[in-house]
């Protein structure tokens, strides 16, 4: 009887759930027959456009290379096909899923209804749970579009049923890893960053996991690789030419799509944890008034400068965050304390097990690991770890908020460094990417790592240095705390394109060569740590007082810019 | 059912709410009076849980307004000034989205927006579209929608705002009709008539503080032993005259003269006898002579001064 009384709660619980207001008003856009017609229409030029596309690079390659002869052979033009099917539908929903969550907070705020939604007392749950929900039927219109096509490959042979039920259930985890991965950086930072930046990261993910560039991993943040793999898997090109080994160039197999899975189900655990952490309420707070926000100074503004929409809409969905239940709300604290030492704690655990366990042969998953977390937590100052607590006292002292995300931006930066700079050299862990380094280079690859992470911190805190004197000379110092992590990320990839040019027109052996290549050392081993291989501790000694002295300058010039903000009464 | 205590807000360097203290019992309906920029709006948004005091507490239904939002929220009903439509949804849609939103299973979700509509005479017109109604009958959708979830406390914000002449009657008997219910309403609007037929009780503000509150009749009777208010009609060529002799009398407090021989009177006693004599004696003819009763607006215009936060 117990038993039937708690399913019935948890069975309204979950009616209650679902039944949320933003699928109410999605269901309507994803079946009206206007939209459907656009789908198709985008969808099946897309799919057309890459079959005709894939079809003139084989045939091309057929007459200068005689492997490829082997492949399309091998493969047959139903896998030819479908791969190509997948992949188009890969990049579609990498466009279009973000663009149809983009709106969830901005829509109601432009229409100046968000207060509405607020009062009435929905759960951030419930209220976003419905984007998920729509996602998961526009995915169900985006197959239902393209299966005349699967149909047609299937029909032409070479492929399986099964290898399509694969790539298909690999695609609905990356729809998943897409929204929730959008709704975190629009619920911590910017509905107006948001959507450029996860589109952006995602497509690039996408292309470099066509290119396979080595290591890769970030080709592995989608289902690209894996779904390519229909194109060489059991071909002895994949040994000989055009396909290294690594992550992000794995057959299509159940394993692998297993896999793939469960890596995407930590981005998926980090982004709702995000989503369900919310805002620094303790900071949004400050600015405890739903919708206008004066500051001083203001009289003397343009009105564009005024809008502050970051922090304003911070604020407001901190007052949307105060509809989850006390007991939640109580815990909060707890929670938002402990989670940056349990997060990297587990994300270390995983990062050996998938070192040892998932991937001996590969010994790179250590690796990429560490690539990720640096640029995520460097170069977007997760504040999803930010502590309120220290926050709630350091503002009641008038510190300025960039000085708050400044010390949780450096928090972050040592708890990397300590974590994936020191401990797997203190190990002695093996963690070389397999293509780069081999036999007695193992030990060199444990300095190369520390050298690596440190130089991230450096170059990382030098940056944020540069764009916090930027946006509190030009701005106001509470106005775009996303512009800030926008530029930002902008102005990390201008060492690696630095790297790169001096790499292409200086000679290996002169000595700018080797300047230009220590400005760009840390990035430059996103595209192969092969080509720093050889310069060793000079290079961390010589970047190091490059960036400790950028980082000081400019941290001076945005102190003596700062602005502090209002003295928070409570 | 409201109580607040000591509240203060500032935006920067404005005090916008100054030292302001209000209690609403259960069922009473209170007015907000009070010039632009009094912090009538800032009141009620922070009564509305959409911003928080610095200094001062509020509790309403025994939960502080801070602390425990959400079970206010929940037996609110807030209806703003200012607000927004979603775009392409008719009225049954729209009062939908905000049934799903104030959590009505969809087994009375029908039910609940039919009795809101039909409260707000809205009834039978579910199908045309919310971006084409008129003003009045948005004020009316959105009244519908803050009445969806059947609040305890209503917030209205200037519920009579733009609207012509028949609809705020209209709107006026809606909120007769919704304190009649039980309702605990708290109103602030600029057109004071409405207020004085709705409000059991007045806040009056100024330049973020409160100027007077209390019971609108004990007040109007304590206005109107104070000062009364007469108007005494003499011939027009009289009547600069008429006022000379009358303001030196001790009862009368001000004394003017409109265009049409009409003294205007404030009359500190009840008694004009003294008035009537002084204008014999002067040989004034006495043509006629009113007694007006004290309102809302002789009200408001008695206790404020203009000032703004």
């Amino acid at each position: 009887m117990a038993t039937t009384g708690r399913l019935n709660a948890a069975s309204k619980r979950w009616r209650t759930l679902i039944n949320s207001p933003t699928w109410l008003r999605d269901a309507t856009t994803v079946t009206s027959p206007w939209r459907l017609g656009f789908w198709f229409l985008i969808l099946n030029t897309l799919i057309i456009v890459s079959l005709i596309f894939t079809y003139a690079k084989v045939t091309t390659d057929l007459s200068r290379y005689r492997y490829d002869l082997a492949v399309v052979a091998e493969m047959g033009l139903g896998r030819l096909f479908s791969g190509t099917i997948f992949l188009a539908l890969t990049f579609f929903l990498t466009i279009f899923v973000p663009l149809r969550v983009a709106g969830v907070f901005l829509g109601p705020r432009v229409g100046r209804y968000f207060d509405q939604i607020v009062l009435s007392g929905i759960t951030p749950w419930r209220f976003l749970i419905g984007k998920v929900i729509g996602q998961q039927a526009f995915f169900a219109t985006a197959i239902a579009v393209s299966l005349p096509y699967f149909i047609l490959c299937l029909s032409f042979g070479a492929v399986s049923f099964w290898e399509v039920i694969l790539c298909a259930t690999m695609l609905f985890v990356y729809i998943h890893v897409l929204v929730v991965v959008y709704l975190a950086i629009s619920t911590l930072l910017s509905e107006i960053v948001a959507l450029p930046l996860v589109i952006g990261v995602f497509f690039a993910a996408a292309i470099f996991g066509l290119e396979h560039l080595s290591p890769n991993p970030i080709g592995g943040m989608t289902p690209v690789s894996t779904i390519l793999g229909m194109f060489y898997e059991d071909t002895y090109t994949r040994q000989t030419y055009t396909f290294r080994g690594g992550f992000g160039s794995l057959g299509l197999t159940s394993s692998n799509v297993l896999l793939y899975s469960i890596l995407s189900a930590c981005t998926l655990g980090l982004g709702s944890l995000a989503v369900a952490l919310g805002p620094i309420n303790a900071l949004a707070n400050g600015l405890n008034t739903f919708g206008a926000v004066v500051f001083p100074g203001d009289k003397k503004r343009s009105s564009w400068l005024k809008r502050r929409f970051g922090l304003r809409r911070q604020a407001e969905l901190s007052f949307l965050y105060e509809n989850n239940s006390t007991a939640w709300r109580a815990c909060d604290f707890r929670r938002r304390w402990s989670l940056r030492e349990l997060t990297f704690g587990l994300l270390i655990a995983s990062a050996l097990i998938w070192t040892y366990w998932l991937f001996p042969p590969f010994g790179s998953g250590f690796y990429a690991l560490l690539m990720f977390l640096c640029i995520c937590a460097i170069f977007l100052n997760i504040r999803l770890f930010a502590d309120p607590w220290m926050a709630e006292r350091l503002y009641a002292k008038r510190f300025e908020a960039g000085t708050l995300n400044a010390m949780h931006f450096l928090g972050n930066s040592v708890m990397i460094w300590l974590g994936f700079g020191w401990l797997p050299a203190f190990l002695g862990l093996d963690v070389t990417p397999q293509d780069a380094y081999r036999g007695s280079a193992q030990l060199e690859i444990q300095d190369k790592n520390l050298i690596f992470v440190t130089q991230f911190v450096l170059m990382g805190t030098a940056f944020y240095a540069i764009v916090r004197w930027f946006i509190v000379r030009r701005l106001s110092g509470e106005t775009s705390a996303f512009l800030a992590l926008f530029v930002m990320i902008v102005l990390a990839f201008v060492p690696f394109w630095v790297g790169l040019f001096g790499n292409l027109i200086t000679p290996l052996d002169s000595p700018d060569h080797e300047l230009w290549m220590m400005m760009g050392f840390p990035l430059m081993l996103i595209e192969s740590i092969e080509s720093v291989r050889w310069l060793g501790y000079r290079a961390l000694s010589w970047s190091a007082s490059f960036y400790t002295v950028i980082t000081l300058l400019f941290a001076m010039l945005a102190w003596k810019r700062r602005q502090q903000l209002p003295r928070r009464r409570l | 059912m409201i109580t607040a205590n000591a509240l203060n807000k500032a935006y920067d360097d404005v005090a916008a709410i100054q030292d302001v203290s209000l209690e609403v019992e259960r069922g009473q309906t209170l007015g907000l009076l009070g010039p632009n920029g009094a912090g009538k709006t800032t009141l009620l948004r922070m009564l509305a849980t959409l911003a928080k005091p610095d200094t001062g507490a509020i509790t309403i239904a025994g939960h502080d307004a801070v602390h425990e939002p959400r079970e206010i929220r929940r037996r609110l009903g807030f209806m703003p000034a200012e607000f927004g439509i979603p775009r392409d949804l008719n009225m049954r849609e729209y009062m939908h989205y905000f049934a799903c939103l104030a959590g009505l299973s969809q087994d009375s979700r029908d039910s609940a927006i039919d009795q809101a509509l039909e409260l707000t005479d809205l009834r039978g017109r579910d199908d045309v579209m919310v971006s084409g109604l008129s003003t009045g009958n948005k004020q009316r959708l959105l009244l519908a929608k803050t009445l969806i979830h059947d609040p305890e406390l209503l917030i209205l914000d200037e519920p009579s705002s733009g609207l012509d002449p028949r609809a705020r009657v209209e709107v006026r008997e809606i909120l007769q009709e919704l304190a009649g219910l039980g309702k605990t309403i708290v109103i602030s609007s600029h057109i004071l008539k409405d207020l004085d037929s709705i409000c059991s009780h007045v806040l009056i503000m100024e330049a973020g503080r409160v100027v007077l509150a209390g019971e609108v009749a004990t007040l109007k009777d304590q206005l109107h032993a104070v000062n009364r208010l007469v108007k005494v009609h003499v011939a027009p060529d009289k009547a600069v005259h008429a006022a000379i002799s009358v303001e030196a009398l001790p009862q009368i407090t001000a004394c003017t003269v409109d265009t049409d021989g009409w003294l205007l009177l404030t009359s500190s006693a009840s008694n004009y006898n003294p008035v009537l004599r002084v204008l014999l004696d002067e040989d004034i003819q006495v043509l006629g002579m009113v007694e007006e009763t004290s309102d809302l607006e002789t009200l408001f215009i008695q206790s404020t001064k203009g000032d703004i936060t």
